[in-house]
């Protein structure tokens, strides 16, 4: 897929799912430790820090379950 | 194995032997996981009669299946024991990251016996188990104790669950805390925890969680979420969070103030509503594999407790220190629950033991000769909180208040026992039976764990009208079409709903409702409404069936939710439960709300109803030989009950 992923910190939550429908996409496992995405969080503040691994070959799949907009696909023009 | 990792780890604390026990399909498919196999696993391992903060008390962890997948809300972790509060079976569910940690290292369960001779805590990383000393950890609250831990094992990802001072002094009503600001708060298993001298919990696992069919569970996940999304529920719930229900509750006359003593008034509502969630709240936090974040990040940038920020301000403690104790400022639920989250006790019994307290003390049956010379009086914050701290610390009156309610009545007496508001030893103050009676209410008569009302939840109420006085067999039922498209099997609903009558079967209901709730509590998923009022065992089973591939039909789910409901009684029976014992505290029956009280003769024609619609003995609440051979449980030793 021709884009990339935007990102709002601001509204992630710290569900993590980005993480399981990665590793679940490219190797049909649910593990956070394999994702190509990853969501720090600072439980004590409330916070979170979206990164992408060298390895994340933008595509849609943490955007389509991110529930809350921290992460939108966006086409490239 | 697919979906569970079919290994239970079994930590004796008196000898440190660490070992694995593998489970059966047969054991995950009549029992499913959590709380199921959580209650089957106490049954196996200890006798339900023993003195709960002995080394023979077995502390149970259970996740579900669905847990550290992206099913939505799969991250609950059951917690079980017998309970030094209740004396019954103890649990208490909690979510965020420990839940999904837990299978990431390669376990279902956790199963910790004996005593350790020292303060100890456990490290859980990849199947390495360590046992390290707590020494330098004894005494810390739990905050200071999670850093503590992250900072030594150099890794801020850990997932912690451990006990405060509360759980190290055996407050009856200690918690085992869930990071810095989730809980197992119920029926007092950090007391248990502490009895064994553990601290602390921690994992950290970069292991699989396999699928047996990929695709086929994808789509059963998608199916759950847009299920979930589209209910309309679900916004509120993002809004809101468990505030939302506040401004439900309050026009059905189901909220009492002062211990209970008379329906909250206009004063309640103004300040505590949900709407005066919203000057302090920032954003939503939401559990792993959440689509809702229900979790309130609040900030108070006023008054007393300027510069406080947590996640927190949720109904159970605004009805708690709210409603019962007299508060009427929300920033003020903030900072009782910093307090009591730092201290490792439970919200609720914590005030309802002050509650307890100050209407003995204004009723001239306790004085200052017995609360170390303090003045007890409704609202009064300071109060309060240095009473969350004696009991924490068991220092002086605290000391007796940290015993719970019931506890207390009996050692100061004098009739106190006339002004208890707890059922089967747990306070039963979310919605007053009085006020409003309905599946919630009476499920607090039948609840495996005591009289609160989480355990047994009707998935389909009308929360505008309630039944008129002295009806006490029905509630009313939500619109036709709201009941059509509800997650109840055919023949259930024909039992349940009449709908020309526009009416509930509240035995029918509760028995369906129990059962519900023990699948999802078994699965490991959440209960609130969009959840529970959403789906059902149909789509559980495709879910199981998917990502397990072991073959579960609809009615292989519901029936092993009905067969956690029997189990559980059998544990509440040899724990020392009677039919007798079944029943509301004297002040629902004889102080009147509003001109309402309930009728203890109705009642117990209810209670023997449903004790029809489960297939048990009325006079003993037992189930009946044939019932326990339709569930397969008639040949374990066990399950013997004459």
């Amino acid at each position: 897929m021709a884009g990339y992923i935007g990102i709002n910190p601001q509204l992630c939550t710290g569900c993590r799912t980005c993480m399981l429908a990665c590793s679940f996409a490219f190797f049909k496992v649910f593990n956070p430790s394999k994702s190509k995405i990853i969501i720090e969080g600072n439980e004590e503040e409330g916070t979170f820090d979206i990164k992408f691994t060298f390895e994340c070959v933008p595509c849609d799949v943490c955007a389509k379950y991110c529930a809350y907009d921290a992460l939108t696909y966006v086409e490239k023009e | 194995m697919y979906g569970y990792t079919g290994k239970t780890l079994v930590i004796d604390l008196s000898n440190r032997k660490v070992t694995q026990k593998e489970m059966s399909n047969q054991d995950y498919f009549e029992y499913i996981g959590g709380l199921g196999m959580n209650t089957r696993i106490l049954l196996d391992e200890m006798d339900p009669s023993i003195d709960p903060l002995s080394e023979d008390n077995v502390l149970c962890l259970g996740t579900g299946p669905l847990v550290g997948t992206m099913a939505p809300t799969a991250n609950r972790t059951d917690i079980s024991a017998k309970s030094p509060l209740t004396k019954l079976l103890g649990t208490s569910n909690s979510g965020y990251s420990w839940g999904p940690e837990l299978k990431f290292c390669g376990y279902d369960h956790l199963v910790i016996k004996g005593k350790s001779e020292t303060p100890v805590y456990i490290f859980i990383t990849n199947g390495e188990v360590n046992i390290l000393s707590a020494d330098h950890l004894w005494g810390k609250d739990s905050w200071d104790t999670i850093r503590a831990i992250k900072n030594e094992l150099k890794d801020k990802e850990i997932s912690v669950a451990c006990i405060g001072v509360g759980g190290e002094r055996l407050v009856k009503f200690a918690s085992i805390e869930n990071g810095f600001y989730g809980a197992w708060g119920r029926t007092g298993l950090g007391a248990v925890m502490g009895s064994k001298n553990l601290k602390a919990i921690a994992l950290r696992g970069h292991g699989d969680v396999a699928v047996a069919d990929p695709e086929g569970f994808l789509k059963s996940v998608d199916e759950m979420r847009t299920r979930i999304m589209n209910h309309p529920t679900y916004k509120p719930w993002r809004q809101f969070g468990s505030m939302l229900a506040v401004d439900i509750y309050y026009p059905l006359g189901a909220i009492t103030a002062y211990n209970q003593s008379e329906a909250a008034g206009e004063d309640f509502i103004k300040t505590m509503g949900r709407e005066n969630l919203l000057k302090y709240k920032k954003k939503s936090i939401g559990c792993t594999a959440c689509p809702i974040a229900c979790a309130n990040w609040v900030e108070i940038d006023d008054g007393p407790y300027k510069g406080l920020k947590l996640k927190g301000i949720e109904i159970t403690p605004t009805m708690d220190f709210g409603a019962r104790c007299g508060i009427r400022n929300l920033a003020a639920i903030a900072k009782a629950t910093e307090i009591f989250q730092k201290y490792g006790i439970d919200c609720s019994t914590a005030a309802g033991s002050i509650a307890l307290a100050i209407e003995l003390f204004q009723k001239g049956i306790i004085s200052k000769a017995d609360t170390d010379g303090l003045e007890l009086n409704w609202g009064d914050e300071p109060l309060i909180f240095e009473l969350l701290r004696r009991i924490t610390y068991r220092e002086g009156f605290g000391d007796l208040l940290a015993e719970g309610p019931v506890e207390m009545a009996r050692r100061i007496g004098k009739g106190s026992e006339q002004y208890l508001t707890q059922t089967r030893g747990l306070e039963t103050n979310s919605r007053d039976p009085r006020g409003r009676w309905d599946v919630w209410s009476f499920g607090c008569l039948i609840n495996a764990r005591g009289g609160d009302h989480l355990r047994v939840q009707s998935p389909a109420e009308n929360l505008r009208e309630s039944a008129p006085e002295g009806e006490y067999y029905y509630e009313f039922s939500p619109p036709e079409k709201v009941v059509a498209r509800i997650a109840i099997f055919d023949d259930w609903k024909e039992k349940i709903f009449d709908l020309g009558k526009n009416t509930v079967n509240i035995p029918y209901m509760a028995a369906w409702s129990q059962d519900l709730m023990n699948i999802v509590n078994s699965l490991g998923t959440c209960i609130r409404p969009p959840v529970l009022h959403s789906l059902g065992p149909t789509i559980y089973s495709k879910l199981l069936t998917a990502l397990t591939g072991i073959e579960f039909s609809p009615e292989d789910v519901r029936k092993a939710g009905e067969r956690i409901t029997n189990i559980q009684r059998i544990f509440n029976f040899k724990a020392g439960e009677k039919r007798e014992d079944m029943k509301y505290s004297p002040k629902f029956y004889n102080v009147p709300i509003e001109g309402r009280k309930l009728d203890k003769g109705k009642v117990d024609k209810v209670l023997d109803k449903y004790f029809e619609v489960r297939n048990w003995d009325i006079k003993t609440a037992l189930p009946r030989e044939e019932k326990l051979r339709q569930l397969n449980l008639n040949e374990f030793p066990w399950s013997r009950l004459s």
